[in-house]
């Protein structure tokens, strides 16, 4: 594209990242995109939101720029900063201002990490004005007709002091993610961790059984991705006791009967 | 010296410990039984092991054990003969050294004569070595515990495997190191902590130390978490399933040694396949006492087989207790438990002709339709029939259920739907009704909506007097979809004076839950760093404010002076206000513990308010019931501008009576914290139900008035949380408070190590 610098084209997808729909989410994000309707997607951790918003990018033949949130980030950490060179100071823009220029879709993955006071550089983004206030260039930057902000939320926190503010929430759409169904997870982990099928229709009944836990003893139960590094240790020759016992049991949980209780369930899955 | 002896034995057989057997010749009758032992252990060990054993034999003697000791080995020998190795014999023998030598041999005898008791013929000594070896290194370390231990050892070694023995002994020590009195009382088992530990070291064959394992065990694998009760009832040794309960036995005669962790595993998630698969209960019918064990049988293999589909591993762990063989007898009990081993594991082979084609039908039905319960009573009447023309007699009374981590299958039963003629059947009956009145006895309260039971509760409520009026509050009609204004009275009660004496102790009681509140609490008041930018001073550079001071200096603009960055652990900025439920039914008991509701959450905000009173966020309490919609009763625990310690009296005097009106507290309590300058303003009601009030029949209204409460709290930026109390009240809380914002306390005992936990989970990142 001719509006790209040639900085952006690194972040093209260049082969088709594998993902699987779980429901209609693919056509309801192109609706979203057309529109310029920003994106929540909510869902608990490691179930394959990430991985959607790659494949959509590549779909959209949109660059992607990913920023992975953080407590200690700054306002600047996503606007940009002026820099000191040898000929006096430039400018520089930040991810969130490259992706605003030039038409990226933005991803700003676990948002609620990062401080409130951060967050609001999006607001204006957010609304019909579409436009990034560059304070310290005294310039209000307005968005390219393809930018296109998505964030991740996940909901399982039960923090009263993290969670985000009703009005960052009310800006965007949201879509509920949660980990596929059986089968289709059973697909995923066997094609990702490159495993027999019925390895990975077992490790996908451990999460299921997991799954069962969240809330009352777990935070959450096993995530797709935790199956995965699994999956993987097993196509490695691990056992899958312990392959299972590494990526899965002891991740999830520091408590005794619980780790007992786990380890009981792969077994009885095994 | 074993090489010196091992070269004398290389010279035969009868030469083996000859200069042993020569100075024995002065004392006749250890003489005649030196010789009768060695030509016992030559038969079985051969010349090669006769030396050493000669030469161990030797030592003991020069170590002047006395003649009572070393022929008492002799004795043991005698029967360990056949099954015991050389190995194990000499190691018998040094550990008989060190005891005598340690402990002289008066004691050293005393000890052997348990052990002794314990043996049977053609034993592998194994289990004698090592507990001798145990005591011989207590031996070494304090042989003065021995003298003692020598009375009640028959007893230890009862109640305790060797290993866990073992390790009972290196707790006496640890407890006392020095003090040889109170040591003495240890090994006399005359210390209550000594009895304790004892306990629970045989712990592993009660399932206390199991059961939160495998209550998530079945919950992750079956979605539902089993009721426990365990139950000592003479001749009840068997689980059973009762209603929604599974009851356990306190003993089983004939546990497999071991495998505690696998063997209550089996139990419980065999258990779980009944909850999970069989739909219904079976009708008694006609059938006899032989029909409904089989039936019973059967099902137990259908279950099984259908949950390990799913779950081959589970297949696995139930296979290892049947461990029953094949073979010939043909009493109930053998056939029986190999037809139930024939059912669970393909590979078993018998050759009676029952089993046989009991198998053969169960395959065929299982194959036909795995979801159809019928086909178990049909073959269970056929085989059922079979056994009768081979006249083999069933005497129900003594039929126990193997193997025996399955429930005895009365509770597959529905008695009730049982032909007034079967007489056969009366007694399972009887001992079917026995365990269903168990089962309401054990049965936790019954926290269910308000039922006409609630009135008569109130009249037994003390006479009424009239508080003074803290408020008139909306209530919101969700039929009419309206508010109806100044609705509701909320009235202020003083609170009841008592001594705090019980609460406080029951406060250090719980010194474990608040150490772990301590750990919480530190972390709390640490909280997570942040970085404060733009310092004047700081310990590093805020690179951001150096970049702009460099640039207005460039600019020849005054830079900022503010470069440098502070890492701060911030203050928390949380306020608290807590709503307690005093209704009548916190007045029930909880548990096995004889606490009520209310002095279990009593006690749990004794420790949330100490906790809270060490981080310092302000912390108020109010404890809320209601008679009627013009007097919902508040008394206040703790104002927030109050120290901790004037509340705990109040806390004490707390008791329950009347209803509750729950969405008349929320407003008080919101109307309460709102005006708390802190950042977050935290609102949490801890409730043992659904809302109710004698003046209202419509169920849902008062649970929909509280959840307009509850929106229009939150409306004001307050944090609204829900700790729902057993399971009515979690059903109540999620619709009242959201499922994200209501914590389920399934157990109400758990609640004190759980209040405070869930409070900084809520409000730390
Ligand atoms: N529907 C899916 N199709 C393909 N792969 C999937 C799918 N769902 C999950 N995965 C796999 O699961 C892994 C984890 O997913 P991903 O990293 O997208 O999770 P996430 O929801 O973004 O997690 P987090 O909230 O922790 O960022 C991916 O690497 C991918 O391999
Ligand atoms: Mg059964």
């Amino acid at each position: 594209m001719d509006a790209d610098p040639p900085g952006l084209d690194t972040f093209l997808l260049a082969q088709e990242p594998f993902y699987t729909p779980v429901g209609n989410e693919v056509a309801l994000f192109e609706a979203a995109f057309q529109e310029k309707v920003p994106l929540m997607l909510k869902g608990p951790t490691g179930c394959g939101k990430t991985r959607f918003v790659e494949h959509m990018a590549w779909r959209l033949g949109r660059p992607l720029i990913t920023i992975a949130c953080h407590e200690d980030m700054t306002a600047a950490d996503l606007v940009g900063r002026y820099l000191l060179d040898a000929e006096g100071t430039v400018w520089r823009d930040g991810p969130l201002t490259q992706a605003v220029r030039f038409g990226a879709i933005c991803y700003l993955d676990e948002i609620v990490e990062a401080r409130q006071d951060t967050t609001v550089v999006i607001h204006p983004l957010t609304d019909e004005r579409r436009v990034l206030p560059l304070d310290k260039r005294n310039e209000a930057l307005i968005a390219h007709p393809d930018f296109f902000l998505v964030i991740s939320y996940n909901p399982g926190y039960q923090s009263a002091v993290k969670d985000l503010k009703e009005s960052t929430k009310q800006r965007f759409a949201a879509l509920d993610f949660t980990y596929a169904e059986a089968a289709r997870e059973a697909d995923i982990v066997a094609r990702e961790a490159g495993v027999a099928r019925e390895v990975a229709e077992k490790l996908v009944r451990i999460a299921a059984a997991s799954r069962n836990l969240g809330h009352r003893v777990l935070e959450e139960g096993a995530s797709t991705r935790t199956l995965i590094r699994a999956g993987k240790l097993i196509a490695r020759g691990i056992g899958a006791a312990e392959a299972c016992d590494m990526a899965i049991v002891a991740p999830l949980t520091d408590d005794a009967d619980t780790r007992g209780a786990l380890r009981s369930v792969v077994a009885a899955c095994l | 010296m074993r090489a010196l002896a091992a070269s004398e034995g290389e010279a035969g057989p009868d030469d083996a410990g000859a200069a042993l057997e020569r100075l024995l010749r002065g004392r006749p009758a250890l003489h005649a039984g030196f010789l009768a032992a060695r030509a016992h252990v030559g038969r079985h060990l051969g010349a090669a092991g006769l030396a050493g054993w000669a030469e161990d034999v030797g030592a003991l003697y020069h170590a002047n054990a006395g003649p009572a000791v070393i022929e008492a080995l002799w004795d043991v020998e005698r029967r360990l003969l056949p099954g015991a190795g050389a190995a194990t014999l000499a190691e018998l023998w040094q550990a008989a050294r060190a005891l005598c030598r340690h402990a002289g041999s008066r004691t050293t005898l005393a000890l052997l004569a348990p052990l002794g008791a314990r043996l049977v013929y053609g034993d592998d000594g194994r289990e004698l070595a090592t507990r001798l070896a145990a005591l011989a290194g207590l031996a070494g370390r304090a042989p003065d515990a021995l003298a003692p231990l020598a009375g009640v050892l028959a007893r230890v070694m009862e109640a305790l495997p060797p290993e866990a023995m073992a390790q009972w002994f290196a707790d006496g020590l640890a407890r006392h190191p020095a003090d040889r009195r109170r040591r003495a009382a240890w090994f006399r088992l005359e210390d209550k902590l000594a009895l304790r530990r004892l306990d629970d070291l045989a712990g592993g064959l009660r399932f206390a130390p199991h059961e939160e394992r495998l209550k998530q065990l079945a919950q992750a694998l079956f979605g539902a978490e089993p009721e426990v009760r365990v139950l000592a009832e003479p001749g009840f040794v068997r689980p059973r399933l009762a209603g929604g309960l599974l009851l356990l036995p306190a003993r089983f005669p004939d546990l497999p040694a071991g495998d505690a962790a696998g063997f209550f595993e089996a139990v419980v998630t065999h258990a779980a396949c009944h909850r999970a698969f069989t739909r219904e209960c079976f009708a008694v019918g006609r059938m006899k006492p032989v029909q409904l064990a089989l039936v019973a049988l059967f099902e137990d293999a259908r279950v099984e087989r259908l949950a390990a589909r799913r779950y081959p591993g589970l297949g696995r762990l139930w296979r290892r207790f049947h461990t029953v063989e094949a073979s010939p007898a043909q009493t109930v009990g053998a056939l029986f438990a190999r037809l139930a081993r024939a059912l669970a594991d393909p590979a078993f082979h018998d050759g009676d002709g029952w089993i046989a084609k009991a198998r053969g039908l169960f395959e065929r039905g299982f194959a036909e339709d795995a979801e159809r319960q019928g086909f178990v009573t049909e073959i269970a009447r056929i085989v059922g029939h079979d056994l009768g023309q081979l006249r083999i007699p069933f005497d129900a009374k003594a039929y126990r259920v193997a193997p025996a981590y399955r429930d005895d299958g009365l509770g597959l039963f529905d008695w009730d739907e049982t032909d007034p003629a079967n007489d056969d059947v009366l007694e399972l009956m009887i001992e079917a009704a026995r365990l269903r009145q168990e089962e309401v006895d054990a049965a936790p309260p019954d926290p269910s909506p308000p039922e006409p039971a609630a009135g008569a509760r109130l009249r037994a409520a003390p006479p009424r007097e009239e508080g003074t009026v803290a408020g008139l509050y909306p209530e919101w009609d969700h039929r009419l979809r309206t508010e109806l204004a100044d609705h509701v009275t909320v009235r202020l009660y003083p609170p009841a004076a008592a001594g705090s004496t019980a609460l406080a102790a029951r406060l250090d009681a719980a010194g474990a839950v608040a150490a772990r509140l301590d750990a919480l609490m530190r972390r709390a008041r640490l909280d997570r760093p942040s970085r404060l930018r733009r310092q004047l001073e700081g310990e590093e550079i805020d690179l951001e404010a150096a970049q702009e001071a460099m640039l207005a200096r460039r600019l020849g603009e005054l830079p900022d002076p503010r470069i440098h960055a502070l890492k701060r652990r911030q203050g928390r900025d949380v306020s608290l206000l807590l709503l307690l439920d005093v209704s009548q039914s916190t007045a029930d008991p909880v548990g096995r513990s004889g606490e009520s509701v209310l002095s279990t959450a009593a006690l749990a905000v004794g420790l949330l308010g100490a906790a809270l009173d060490g981080v310092g966020d302000p912390f108020a309490a109010l404890a809320f019931a209601s008679n009627g919609r013009e007097d919902v009763r508040v008394t206040t625990v703790k104002r927030f501008a109050e120290r901790w310690d004037a509340a705990l009296p109040r806390l004490a005097g707390l008791a329950p009576a009347y209803s509750t009106r729950l969405g008349a507290a929320i407003r008080h309590g919101a109307a309460e914290l709102a005006p708390q300058p802190t950042h977050r303003r935290v609102l949490v009601v801890v409730t043992d139900g659904e809302p109710s009030d004698v003046d209202v029949e419509d169920g849902a209204y008062l649970a929909e008035d509280a959840r307009r409460a509850v929106a229009v709290a939150r409306g004001q930026g307050l944090d609204v949380f829900g700790v729902a109390l057993g399971p009515a009240a979690d059903r109540a809380c999620a619709d009242i408070f959201g499922r994200r914002n209501s914590f389920p306390v399934a157990r109400v005992e758990e609640l004190p190590a759980r209040l405070a936990a869930l409070y900084f989970q809520l409000t730390v990142r």
